[in-house]
């Protein structure tokens, strides 16, 4: 791993212009990455977005309509999976059912037919890496979920690849498997200094294994960030939505801090906007307030509680603005003051001018006004 | 809570028709058949209740009958063999496609099964006959008229043609259960396609590959309008010499041994040919 880190650039992974049309649809359309030496890059969006064809074109099991796929400097969109040197960890596993654990990941090694010597030893290190070294002799049908899982694991980080792929590494196994079996394959990435791109539907799968998030939808990357990046400054509706739930609220700037719904319910704006005409207002239901009675801020707006729900950690409101458009709006418990607001009581909300995003009609963000 | 009893009587009760079926009409006809198998003929009263070992020596210290239970074998085996490598290409392709066009392709397999063995064998004959298509094409390069049938070649062409579509379904099915991500994990690990089918789809594909080809080497043991229309006279095959034997000799006792050399033989192959597959199954 040394060697490349000496190179000049820290991209180990680049991905260009990369399309992939199927007949008249592009499944992916010129989609650009860049992942770093030893970056775990997470490939996030809903069924059908492109983030699975997108690993498969890297992989090379799709070839690719245009676009170029760089590793280490050299185009690799060119070559079949079988000289790619990347490592797959699928959904399903993929384990030759055939095959004992020990075969199945000294698979690739005797496909590059390496010394005997060179192969036990590689086998012994990767089984005891994964833990797995007393499985050696079993077959898969013979393990767990979570085995199987690390079997793939260790079949793929045997060969030494040169990047790491993971393909929904997490969906098959039980859910209270899977936060250390994420936890795991981290560990092992971050330890051999890998250069992994992994896909997920996951939200909370994506946010506590990557590096960085590559939100996709209808084949277009739509946000490259960190975590923190995506979650406060979407750059247009969808990541505001698709990450964290944000209430969507359509409606026209009527004035540098006034917005209008369509069925006429005025709500102020914490902030000052240039623009006019319709916009998407993006507001995220736990960075609301609800207002006290005796609070000396005047509400941003009013609107009836429609149902509130205690969940433990925050109460769930459902609330409707005059005009009957609902928002979702969450209120922390524990401090004092935080009883639970009647049903169709009138409350006052407000929010920071850092916590609303503005979008124009073409989906892009508005930046506030310096304040004057 | 004594749910079992009347389960375990359900179930002789649906099973109790099919297995008095099958008694009926096929272990008691073998029964008699071995029965038949052990009397004696003769040429006026046709057959004498006996229990000799007669019909057997018979068939075995004859070379003729051995011989021709050694071409019948011969033929099987190599249609066998032939209906694997050419099948398995074709049931790859098929099991593999995404293409709307797939069942148009199951369909021209099956299609061919829709037709009877003779009327297919009498095509072969308009084919390979003096004057058919193949003597046509040969005169029209200059050669002297010529005719492949009644040879080797002519019935196992025939026979090939007939059970080609059962080994290609029947592999079909097969690789169609083999996860094509587990090719595709091979071809990540650095397999090529040669090493992709030998390392990863051969060895699954290998109970489908001892399933078809039982099955077509017992239709092939087996053929009789085949091996009758094709390789009349001058080829000899196991199920048409056994009909002669029991309609044109009226040797019912001949005809029932010859019955069960071949049944015992074919069964004999099948068990050890499976027995040798699974075992190289489970070593894999």
């Amino acid at each position: 791993m040394s060697q490349v880190s000496s190179m000049n650039t820290d991209s180990h992974l680049r991905i260009e212009g990369l399309t992939k049309v199927y007949g008249s649809t592009a499944a992916v359309s010129d989609v650009n990455l860049e992942v770093r030496q030893g970056e775990l890059l997470v490939l996030l969006g809903p069924s059908g977005c492109g983030k699975t064809t997108t690993l498969r074109l890297v992989a090379g099991f799709v070839a690719a309509t245009s676009g170029r796929i760089l590793v280490e400097g050299k185009d690799f969109a060119a070559l079949p999976p079988y000289q790619r040197e990347m490592g797959m960890v699928f959904q399903s596993y993929a384990l030759f059912p055939h095959l004992t654990v020990a075969q199945n990941v000294t698979f690739g090694l005797r496909m590059r037919k390496l010394p005997k010597a060179e192969i036990d030893r590689r086998l012994e290190e990767t089984l005891a890496m994964v833990k797995l070294t007393p499985m050696a002799d079993r077959y898969p049908r013979q393990l767990s979920g979570g085995q199987q899982q690390r079997v793939a694991l260790a079949r793929a980080l045997a060969i030494r690849p040169k990047v790491l792929l993971l393909d929904e590494p997490l969906s098959n196994l039980d859910a209270n498997l899977r936060q250390s079996v994420a936890r795991e394959i981290r560990q092992l990435q971050k330890a051999a200094g890998l250069t992994a791109l992994m896909v997920t539907h996951d939200q909370d799968e994506a946010m506590t294994m990557a590096d960085r998030l590559v939100l996709m939808s209808d084949g277009k990357v739509q946000q490259v960030g960190t975590q923190e990046e995506l979650y406060e400054q979407p750059l247009n509706p969808f990541v505001a939505r698709f990450i964290g739930h944000s209430n969507l609220v359509e409606g026209e700037l009527v004035e540098a801090d006034t917005f209008r719904l369509p069925g006429g319910t005025v709500l102020k704006l914490a902030g000052r906007y240039a623009g006019r005409g319709p916009h998407t207002l993006a507001l995220r239901p736990e960075r609301l307030r609800l207002l006290g009675a005796n609070e000396a801020a005047p509400p941003l707006a009013t609107a009836r509680v429609e149902d509130a729900t205690y969940v433990g950690d925050h109460i769930d409101y459902l609330l409707t603005l005059e005009d009957g458009s609902s928002l979702a709006l969450h209120e922390p418990t524990g401090a004092a003051g935080t009883a639970r607001r009647a049903v169709g009581e009138t409350v006052g909300i407000a929010w920071d001018g850092a916590n609303e995003r503005l979008f124009d009609a073409a989906k892009t963000t508005v930046p506030a006004l310096a304040a004057a | 809570m004594t749910a079992r009893r009347p389960e375990g009587l359900t179930a002789s009760l649906l099973i109790g028709p099919a297995t008095l079926i099958v008694m009926l009409s096929l272990v008691l006809p073998l029964a008699v058949l071995a029965r038949y198998s052990l009397n004696q003929y003769d040429r006026k009263t046709f057959m004498v209740e006996a229990f000799s070992p007669e019909n057997y020596l018979r068939f075995f210290t004859d070379p003729f009958y051995t011989g021709v239970l050694w071409t019948t074998f011969s033929i099987a085996i190599t249609t066998t063999v032939l209906c694997l490598i050419l099948g398995f290409p074709i049931a790859y392709k098929l099991a593999r496609s995404q293409s709307r066009w797939k069942s148009i392709g199951v369909l021209l397999i099956i299609l061919p099964l829709f037709i009877g063995s003779t009327v297919r064998a009498l095509g072969w004959m308009g084919v390979l006959g003096r004057g058919g298509i193949v003597d046509a094409a040969y005169g029209a390069l200059g050669g002297e008229g010529i005719s492949l049938l009644y040879t080797s070649f002519a019935v196992g062409l025939g026979i090939l043609s007939i059970n080609l579509p059962y080994m290609i379904l029947t592999l079909q099915s097969v690789i169609e259960g083999i996860d094509a991500r587990l090719e595709e994990a091979a071809d990540s690990l650095g397999a090529d396609a040669p090493r992709r089918f030998w390392h990863v789809v051969l060895p699954l594909a290998l109970p489908g590959i001892a399933t078809g080809g039982i099955l077509v080497f017992i239709l092939a043991m087996n053929a009789y309008a085949t091996p009758f229309l094709l390789g009349g006279a001058r080829f000899q095959m196991m199920a048409p010499m056994l009909y002669r034997e029991f309609a044109v000799n009226n040797n019912w006792p001949f005809a029932a041994a010859i019955a069960f050399i071949l049944m015992l033989t074919t069964l004999s192959l099948t068990a050890i040919s499976g027995l040798v597959i699974q075992r190289r199954y489970k070593a894999a």
